[in-house]
């Protein structure tokens, strides 16, 4: 366990230092960092504003995703959660597109990703108000699902009804998800958000691990199903929501890494959480290098790069737990 | 030493009683068989009794708060839930969560496993075991939890002979050493012979409350259970056999018997 713990976080660390030297401008490694630390000259410039904050929002956004689902997973007792299962990505794009749709997004550098934020907070609304008191996972996939169907219909309506092919064109690209032109503005947005959701999250660990033998026992072993519910729905919330905002929807890391992980963690819900988090981190920014060095000049799009990814991933792993199976 | 009192316990499914007006004290030493027919009411009770369920009236263990409940009653639902591919002992040491993070070695955890004979596949994966190999972790994970009270749904349901019996030994073991413990079964002849004392539902209703010669009466069986049987008293304990089911059963057998 202390082993894929120390492995995962020098993967982290590596991909890290790669991702920050690997990009249209090149430098030897000593140049890159002297300019890293000093900001002196153009690359200073370069390693500085663009670099840096696009490896620490890589890593931020796939911590984010990751721990997410591995804590969606072990809540639902389903393989098959993912963050985006109680519709904050959804709504967290909706806000965003109809901030760009409507032409909010050009007026301040803010406008977009307080638009994301702002929609999140109000599905979080909607999906308690719909889920009822209880505490019991079924009303809140149901409330996920309804909250999703909607999002995901307005944000079509907006498409539908854009006179503007330009803004079309825009919204569908920062639909796809990127983390290319980012700056400290984004890190300084998202960070708060996801720090404190994945503390509150992380929280969890107990409470997902007494969910294991299903919700009446864990209620008679000290488990507060309803503040178990409120924590996990504002932490993923919050880390989805900040996420999205910034770098737009990225798929399949919340549902492929905690599935890769959890053999190594002894299927353990409150360490896979740790491990997914690390992973996911590892992952995007892998996948955010390979947008870069695949086809440099044409702004392949991270949430693309992802899919292509994880879909043939996740057909391994079925095929894999089929084999298990029978 | 009373561990628990119900004082006209009640559940309500819409206007109709589930459990009427319930009361009944569990005292250290007891094994209570809770037994009557399918939608008498028997999960119900002991879901409320814990303080999961809403009710009337009171359970002196659904006042405690959450945390301190956990340390005085453990539960062991009927259905046997298991989601992720846990080892048996890292399962059984859930037990062992309402005291804190969970420590390597845990004394309660590997008494537990001893208990129930799981020494040989402690670092096996739960879930691949059989029905009643994972019927005996679960137990295990409820005595690691090491309370004075243990309700159980059914413990013996779907296990063999032999793991019925050695079940209700445990359990009856565990009553001698002090704990209080209430378990619903559907098998009178093992409840007969196991339980210290056996609780009667009907229809929501205690309906009798005391060793087994005066609560299997034939009159109790006949209203309740619509069942004639074979009571009888020998060197090797209770001797009870359902012989025939009683015309006249104008009552609702398939309530069903969980109410979620």
């Amino acid at each position: 366990m202390m082993r894929l713990g120390l492995f995962l976080i020098s993967l982290v660390t590596l991909l890290f230092l790669c991702s920050l030297l690997i990009g249209h401008t090149q430098a030897p490694l000593y140049t890159s960092l002297k300019a890293l630390i000093l900001g002196e000259g153009p690359l200073g410039t370069v390693m500085q504003d663009i670099r840096l904050p696009r490896a620490i929002l890589a890593a931020l956004v796939g911590g984010s995703l990751g721990l997410s689902g591995a804590a969606m997973q072990g809540y639902l007792r389903n393989p098959l959660a993912e963050p985006g299962l109680i519709g904050i990505s959804g709504s967290a794009s909706l806000g965003a597109v109809i901030s760009l749709q409507t032409g909010f997004a050009s007026m301040f550098w803010l406008a977009l990703p307080l638009s994301a934020l702002g929609m999140s907070v109000l599905a979080v609304f909607l999906i308690m108000l719909l889920a009822g008191k209880q505490g019991r996972s079924l009303t809140l996939i149901l409330a996920g699902i309804a909250i999703s169907a909607l999002a995901g219909a307005m944000t079509s309506l907006v498409l539908n009804l854009s006179p503007n092919p330009y803004a079309t064109a825009e919204i569908v690209f920062w639909m796809m998800g990127s983390l290319a032109d980012r700056s400290f503005d984004h890190v300084w947005i998202a960070l708060p958000f996801c720090v404190v959701g994945a503390m509150m999250i992380l929280l969890l660990g107990p409470a997902l691990n007494a969910l294991t033998l299903g919700e009446d026992t864990a209620q008679t072993m000290g488990i507060n199903l309803v503040k178990t519910r409120y924590a996990l729905v504002i932490g993923v919330a919050a880390m989805i929501g900040a996420t999205t905002a910034v770098a737009g929807a990225v798929g399949f890391v919340g549902l492929v890494v905690p599935h890769i992980l959890r053999r190594w963690v002894k299927s353990q819900p409150s360490r896979l959480m740790w491990a997914s988090m690390l992973g996911g981190a590892a992952l995007v920014l892998a996948a955010d290098i390979l947008v870069r060095l695949v086809l440099p000049d044409r702004d392949l799009k991270l949430g693309v790069v992802m899919a292509i990814l994880g879909a043939p991933l996740f057909l391994h792993l079925i095929y894999k737990t089929r084999a298990e199976l029978s | 030493m009373s561990l628990m009192t119900l004082d006209k316990l009640s559940v309500f499914r819409g206007d109709c009683p589930v459990v009427n007006a319930v009361t009944l004290a569990l005292k250290s030493g007891d094994f209570v068989g809770l037994i009557g027919p399918n939608g008498a009411g028997k999960t119900t009770l002991m879901r409320a009794a814990l303080g999961i369920l809403e009710h009337t009236g009171s359970s002196s263990l659904s006042v405690m708060s959450q945390s301190d409940r956990a340390k005085q009653a453990a539960w062991l639902p009927q259905v046997r839930e298991i989601a992720w591919g846990l080892t048996v002992r890292d399962l059984v040491g859930l037990g062992r969560l309402p005291f804190g993070p969970v420590q390597k070695n845990d004394k309660h955890v590997e008494a537990a496993i001893i208990k129930m004979e799981l020494s040989a596949l402690s670092d096996r994966i739960a879930m691949q075991l059989s029905g009643g190999e994972q019927a005996r972790v679960l137990i295990a994970r409820a005595l690691a939890q090491d309370t004075s009270i243990l309700m159980a749904d059914e413990p013996t349901a779907s296990l063999d002979p032999a793991n019925q019996i050695s079940t209700l030994k445990t359990f009856s073991e565990l009553a001698e050493a002090g704990k209080g413990i209430i378990a619903s079964i559907h098998d009178l002849g093992l409840a007969a012979r196991y339980c210290t004392k056996l609780a009667l539902l009907d229809r929501g209703k205690l309906v009798a409350f005391g060793p087994a010669d005066e609560v299997l009466t034939p009159d109790n069986l006949r209203t309740v259970f619509s069942i004639e049987a074979h009571y009888e008293k020998t060197k090797q304990g209770v001797i009870f056999q359902p012989l025939s089911v009683l015309k006249k059963s104008n009552k609702n057998f398939d309530q069903g018997d969980t109410l979620k």
